[in-house]
């Protein structure tokens, strides 16, 4: 699934940019406000971009392959993804630390939590991937973020298409949501136990209040 | 049945104790739904146990694997998620029944005699609720975990003379490390029973000295009704109104206690921009912040939890009925109260020179608030015996004088 070509790619990308623009001015930049879907279509998505291109190099060490059903993929294509990897075995990057290290001079963040990981995080997640900005002098600058080491993976800064731009949002928005199922993979079935959860008390509550009603109306005044 | 009981209490005074304490337990009818927070408080307090102690089976305190543990329950244990869930905002809930428990003392004057061992019961159960929720909050070794904890113990660093020693037996390491993960388990474990333990005193002396009411005075026997069915059953329903608003951040909210930051593994290496605690600490931390010199911030923070316990000195006035009769009384209280929540807010801000200002303005008025009470309340019985009393207080001093009155409303 993951191919060298990306890796390739992702190199000279990091080569060329100038990668963790320090003393770059933070140009305040909130968090853009679009809708971001979560539905089957825009996880399988967003899990299809983050396979390609982030676990290039991060971690997604609390995910393991055999979990992916839950964002509604089959065995077979579970199998597909995870290539010579066993289902039970974790999302791990393809590179090592010191290659990380070589890279970037760090080691790069597990994505598995980040949805939770930064304030509205989410939001934040998207905006910061399509943040990425080309100056006059052709350095590449991410707006939200001006001191991360991340390259622009997209190519979002110096892509011209508008329409390729937009398919690239929707892109972000969608790593976004799979970010945010990998995060929190068991909401849907928490929010749904809690859902016959707040009936249930409602309905005991009401009952416990006509109880206490009827018991202290015997009492004389 | 009856046999088998009976065996028993010619052994045991089961019988008799939940007759006593249980069924006829004799309880002030007009109470209100603010004296059903003790109840909760209890209810919350085993509801931690429970949680906690199955969090425990699963959990792993160990500075290299408790982070991942702690996602391991989230994710693969059954019903992980659940109970690491209810057992965190379960911390919260406590704070905020015993908040709303404490200020409902304040407001009803229920500290003064003869409950004064109740309060100072209620003050140490406080100050070990505060210990076992700042251990447990290390826990989960996340970054606001590890530097929380760092700056907290470091705060020990003031003491005179012994400072430095203190934070090193206090960590049991140069810096917070798995040797402060392990005893902070251990303790965290351990406090709940010995807040349990505390929690029976309270119990024992509320038994002797009884509820107090909103009328502030000792009710006669006919203003008393049998514990079970009225309040057990008034308890109960107050339950479920506490179950729904927690149920909502259990279900729907979870992670609104949380700090983003501590979703990121511990790192001692990276400060995290504002280290900010949780919120029930906010108030005092503000205080600490407002504070200059760093021992006298420390002096202020222990003082303003610890002041509560000399309220039954500082209130000197004997007006019955808490602060509805008490005009003076009652707008200390919600200056109080709102000096708080100010506080609060100010605790997450970051200190710049404008925050700093507004805290140390907001501390002075906290502790102003109980440095006048003595003579405001001295001062307010007597304005309030010249101008001549409501009626109401009349009645309700005559009645504790005759020990015999009239329904007091």
């Amino acid at each position: 699934m993951i191919k060298k070509s990306h890796i390739c790619l992702l190199l000279l990308l990091a080569s060329c940019f100038q990668i963790g623009s320090s003393g770059a001015a933070s140009q305040g930049g909130g968090l853009r406000e679009d809708t971001i879907e979560h539905e089957p279509g825009n996880l399988q998505n967003g899990m299809r971009v983050v396979m390609n291109l982030c676990t290039l190099c991060h971690d997604l060490k609390y995910v393991k392959f055999r979990d992916l059903a839950g964002i509604g993929l089959s065995v077979d294509s579970i199998d597909k993804i995870r290539g010579v990897n066993r289902a039970n075995d974790p999302v791990l990057s393809k590179m090592s630390a010191e290659q990380m290290n070589a890279l970037f001079g760090m080691t790069t963040p597990d994505l598995s939590l980040m949805a939770k990981a930064r304030s509205d995080g989410v939001r934040y997640i998207y905006s910061l991937l399509v943040a990425y900005h080309e100056r006059s002098d052709g350095t590449i600058i991410n707006k939200l973020y001006p001191e991360i080491k991340m390259p622009d993976v997209f190519a979002y800064s110096i892509e011209s298409s508008e329409r390729r731009r937009l398919t690239m949002e929707q892109n972000a928005r969608d790593v976004a949501a799979f970010l945010a199922w990998t995060a929190d993979p068991k909401a849907e079935e928490r929010r749904t136990l809690g859902v016959y959860v707040m009936l249930y008390l409602f309905v005991l509550t009401f009952m416990l209040y006509l109880v206490k009603q009827k018991t202290w109306s015997r009492l004389r005044p | 049945m009856g046999k088998m009981i009976q065996w028993i209490d010619q052994r045991f005074p089961l019988s008799s104790f939940i007759k006593h304490d249980l069924v006829e337990y004799p309880t002030p009818r007009n109470l209100n739904y603010w004296w059903n927070f003790g109840f909760l408080a209890g209810f919350v307090l085993v509801l931690q146990i429970i949680t906690g102690i199955f969090l425990a089976m699963h959990y792993k305190p160990d500075a290299s694997l408790a982070f991942d543990s702690v996602d391991h329950i989230m994710r693969e244990v059954n019903y992980g998620w659940l109970i690491r869930y209810m057992h965190a905002v379960g911390a919260s809930a406590f704070f905020a029944v015993i908040y709303i428990h404490m200020a409902r003392t304040l407001y009803y004057g229920s500290y003064r005699a003869p409950r004064e061992l109740m309060w100072w019961s209620g003050q140490v159960l406080l100050l070990a609720l505060m210990a076992t929720a700042f251990m447990g909050y290390l826990l989960p070794w996340g970054q606001m975990s590890f530097w929380g904890a760092q700056v907290i113990t470091s705060l020990f660093g003031a003491t005179p003379f012994f400072g430095d020693e203190i934070v090193l037996w206090l960590r049991g390491d140069f810096a917070v490390g798995d040797a402060t993960l392990t005893r902070f388990f251990a303790l965290h474990y351990l406090f709940p029973f010995i807040i349990s333990a505390i929690v029976i005193i309270h119990l024992i002396a509320l038994h002797h000295v009884k509820s107090s009411n909103p009328s502030g005075i000792n009710l006669t026997a006919k203003n008393n009704i049998p514990f079970h069915p009225y309040f057990t059953v008034k308890d109960l329903f107050g339950l479920g109104v506490f179950l729904i608003i927690y149920s909502y951040f259990v279900f729907f909210n979870p992670e609104f206690f949380i700090e983003a930051e501590n979703n990121q593994p511990a790192n001692p290496l990276q400060t995290p921009p504002h280290i900010v605690p949780e919120w029930y600490f906010l108030p005092f931390y503000a205080i600490l912040r407002s504070v200059p010199d760093l021992l006298g911030g420390v002096i202020a923070m222990g003082l303003s939890v610890m002041i509560f316990a000399a309220m039954p000195f500082l209130d000197r006035s004997k007006i019955p009925g808490g602060a509805k009769y008490r005009p003076i009384y009652r707008v200390l209280f919600y200056i109080f109260i709102i000096d708080v929540a100010l506080l609060g807010y100010i605790g997450t801000r970051p200190p710049t020179d404008l925050w700093t200002l507004v805290g140390q303005i907001a501390t002075l008025i906290y502790f102003a608030t109980f440095i006048f009470l003595p003579f405001l309340s001295k001062y307010e019985e007597k304005w309030l015996r010249k101008k001549g009393l409501p009626p109401v207080v009349e009645e309700l001093i005559r009645c504790e004088e005759q020990c015999g009155c009239t329904d007091p409303k």
